[in-house]
């Protein structure tokens, strides 16, 4: 008789317990997935960012923009190949809770700076053209059903319209990214647009650049480009901190706080959750089969054999569940996606969370057999027959 | 026979015979109500911090738009305007209650690890101490700024925890030193802020633009009326709340963040550990179907073994919520700080355990059980006596 068919009948013995613990195995390894992976995309965005790009923003603020005329002294500076403003608008689309980003940028130089937005050559030009023109991230495009063509109100919160109606903006294009450093649940429109708005006084705001965009010359070091520009206004007026993409990227991961590790606890505790469900299953199947394991020893089978079989039975039990778990978290991947688009836009299972999911299957099925296993070890063929119900 | 029930002792007993599994599918329910419970705990601490300690009596004036202070800017020359409006509160001495404040979230490093986080920096007048009135206090050692000076005074969960913060410290803005003169504690959000002289602060950022003016009202005032009036004006288009009214706005998006993952983690571990609790409760039925018949034969009916069964896994419920709130329990009052999704500043807030939530905790931890249990249970009561006694 082979163990793995014994194994097999076990399981099935109960089909309704074994489906409740399969089940819950799924749940819980899914809600891993889930919450590794919130953690893992925002990080995605700073491990992909791009090596030959750096940031200029305030150094006093986040909320705090630069002088336009940053610009010009900025280019000069040697080992600067070409330079970008981009600011923040935090408009509000149609009402006030219904918020994603949007930038206004040189449209000029944004598709140099940023390789990683793809669009149609004749969207690109469309949007050019167009001074009130807008391009669309395709999960925002997908999220608001924005398309070509359309045009958008936004509520200007820190840029309000004097004639205190809405902006409006014409989509011209819908955008795909190449890497996650990029998100695709952004509106970019013209840095001019938003300027000569308020320079007419048809909108009031604070003039300026929230961020300033850097691509490097060939063979220059980032650090000392960053230092050299961030010398230079040491003084002010308004101080600069120069970093990579990457450095940005992981400061605004920072800020979240103690958000990962309040994630980690609640993880940790679902571990633990499944764990327990796992050594209640085998609990409970190996009282009732105290009297067939009696029966395989009384047979001649070896003592480690009732032990060996729960362990593969748990481990059966888990790993099934886990395969389960993943699947969810794999196809739900598009519907987080969406539903969080704007703190995560780049929501990702990663590889190494299956990975992960497999180990912590594969360890909580041996901690579920090992507690049967190792009574089972330990009572004689006698006791277990007679103490069988 | 007439209807009688199952005594009480019956799956009382039972529990205990069956100890492991009981514990085991009871752990299984207590990790549900831990989550659901930290998560929410969070979230009451957040919103109390907030929305209980704004004044109805107090107006805040943004401009037209502004979704928070940071987005908001006010001219110097509206800032007196709104000063002289009709509604605004006067002091004994005849002198407007308001004042014209600025606001920014500074990068600062955190005094441990070194990371970015951003502080709020408020420039205040005078009247703004009049105006929080006994809500704000200053700690013994240190003392107010001077108006005229560069010298702040820091919030008190700031102060531990950010770098140059400390009594005696020297905070740079933008490029100009200040001196830390004093630490205070406040019963509201503003606790986790810097406030100095709001024309000191104003000068060291260059940001010539208030982002507030706050003030208090003259008793009888309707705020939503004036909020309604002035949202129209077309020479002073303003945004109005009541600061009540204002905080509870700003605690929108983490409270909802937080609402719906702790919903939703609930939900998801709710359904594991509904599960698990089936699982015991079936072995359960079925290690007993003997007793059953018996209970059967000597005249108990089909609900009373119902019954018998649902309070044997509405008391593993139950059992499972008391251990998740003895897990959550100790967070209570444990001081925490985490992003506010609104403003992207740090905000210190203390986790609050209530009994409103304890409660909540205790009846969703029956209800789990009750899930749990109610197919096993209706399994046992259709068994017919003769066959249940028969199998063995």
């Amino acid at each position: 008789m082979n163990l793995g068919r014994l194994v097999r009948r076990h399981a099935w013995s109960h089909p309704v317990r074994a489906a409740l613990t399969v089940g819950a195995v799924a749940v819980a390894i899914f809600l891993f997935c889930f919450l590794r992976s919130i953690v893992t995309s925002l990080d995605a965005a700073v491990k992909e960012s791009a090596s030959n790009r750096i940031i200029t923003a305030s150094a006093v603020s986040l909320f705090q923009s630069l002088p336009s005329a940053y610009k010009e002294s900025i280019a000069r500076i040697d080992g600067v190949e070409s330079i970008s403003r981009m600011t923040w608008f935090g408009g509000r689309y149609k009402s006030e809770e219904n918020f994603f980003a949007q930038f206004a940028c040189d449209a000029e130089t944004v598709f140099q700076q940023y390789p990683e937005l793809v669009l149609p050559e004749e969207q690109k030009k469309a949007f050019m053209m167009d001074p009130g023109g807008a391009i669309v991230g395709v999960g925002l495009a997908d999220k608001w059903g924005f398309k070509v063509g359309d045009k958008i109100p936004i509520i200007g919160t820190i840029y309000p319209r004097a004639d205190l109606k809405m902006w409006e903006f014409n989509i011209h294009g819908v955008y795909h990214s190449t890497r996650a450093n990029v998100d695709e649940m952004t509106m970019y429109f013209h840095y001019h647009y938003l300027d000569e708005s308020l320079e007419r006084g048809e909108a009031y705001g604070p003039r300026g650049t929230s961020v300033y965009l850097i691509r490097l010359k060939e063979g220059y070091r980032g650090e000392d480009v960053s230092h050299a520009i961030d010398t230079y206004y040491e003084g002010g007026p308004q101080r600069t901190r120069t970093q990579s993409e990457a450095a940005f990227q992981a400061d605004f991961v920072n800020m979240l706080g103690n958000l990962p590790t309040f994630l980690g606890m609640i993880g940790a505790a679902v571990l633990i959750a499944i764990v327990f469900g796992i050594v209640n299953t085998m609990t409970i199947a190996a009282r009732e089969r105290l009297r067939s394991m009696g029966i395989l020893q009384a047979l001649g089978f070896p003592g480690w054999v009732p032990a060996r079989l729960y362990l593969m039975e748990s481990c059966a039990f888990a790993v099934t569940g886990g395969l389960a778990g993943m699947g969810i978290a794999w196809l739900s991947q598009d519907t987080f996606r969406k539903m969080f688009g704007t703190q995560i836009p780049m929501y990702r299972v990663a590889a190494d969370t299956y990975l992960w999911s497999i180990v912590i299957c594969v360890v909580t099925g041996l901690i579920g057999g090992a507690v049967p296993a190792w009574r089972a070890a330990r009572m004689r063929a006698v006791d277990q027959l007679r103490r069988g119900i | 026979m007439k209807r009688r029930m199952v005594p009480l002792k019956y799956p009382l007993r039972s529990l205990v015979v069956r100890w492991q599994a009981s514990i085991l599918s009871a752990l299984g329910i207590a990790m549900t109500i831990a989550v659901l419970c930290g998560v929410f705990a969070l979230r009451t601490g957040f919103q109390a911090l907030h929305a209980d300690t704004g004044k109805s009596d107090v107006a805040i004036y943004l401009r037209t738009g502004a979704t928070s202070e940071g987005e908001s800017g006010v001219s110097l020359e509206r800032v007196n305007t709104y000063k002289v409006r009709p509604e605004v509160a006067l002091d004994d001495k005849g002198r407007q209650m308001a004042a014209g404040e600025c606001y920014l979230a500074l990068f600062l490093h955190k005094a441990e690890g070194g990371g970015l986080v951003n502080v709020p920096i408020r420039g205040i007048e005078p009247m703004s101490f009049d105006i929080h009135g006994d809500q704000f206090r200053m700690l013994p050692g240190g003392r107010k700024f001077n108006f005229g000076a560069d010298e702040v005074i820091v919030g008190k969960p700031i102060s531990g925890r950010i770098r140059d913060c400390k009594l005696g410290d020297t905070l740079i803005v933008n490029v100009t030193p200040f001196k830390v003169v004093g630490i205070f504690e406040h019963e509201g959000a503003y606790r986790s802020e810097i406030w100095g002289d709001v024309d000191r602060i104003t000068a060291a950022l260059e940001r010539p633009m208030r982002q507030r003016v706050i003030a208090k009202l003259k008793p009888g005032t309707d705020v939503d009326k004036l909020a309604k009036a002035l949202a129209k004006d077309k020479r002073l288009p303003s945004k109005v709340h009541s600061e009540r009214g204002y905080f509870l706005s700003q605690t929108n998006i983490l409270g909802g963040v937080l609402s719906i993952l702790g919903t939703m983690l609930a939900a998801i571990l709710g359904v594991a550990a509904v599960l698990g609790a089936a699982n015991t409760m079936l072995a359960a039925v079925g290690s007993r179907t003997r007793e059953v018949g018996i209970l059967r034969s000597i005249g108990f009916g089909r609900n009373a073994i119902l019954m018998a069964f649902l309070v044997e896994a509405a008391l593993i419920g139950l059992a499972g919520g008391i251990i998740g709130c003895l897990i959550v329990l100790p967070l209570n009052g444990l001081e925490t700080g985490t992003m506010n999704w609104n403003t992207f500043t740090e905000s210190a807030f203390a986790f609050r355990v209530d009994a409103a939530l304890l409660t909540t905790a205790i009846v969703v931890s029956i209800v789990l059980g009750l899930l749990g249990g109610f197919l096993p249970a209706w399994r046992a009561s259709r068994m017919k006596p003769v066959e249940a006694m028969r199998r063995t």
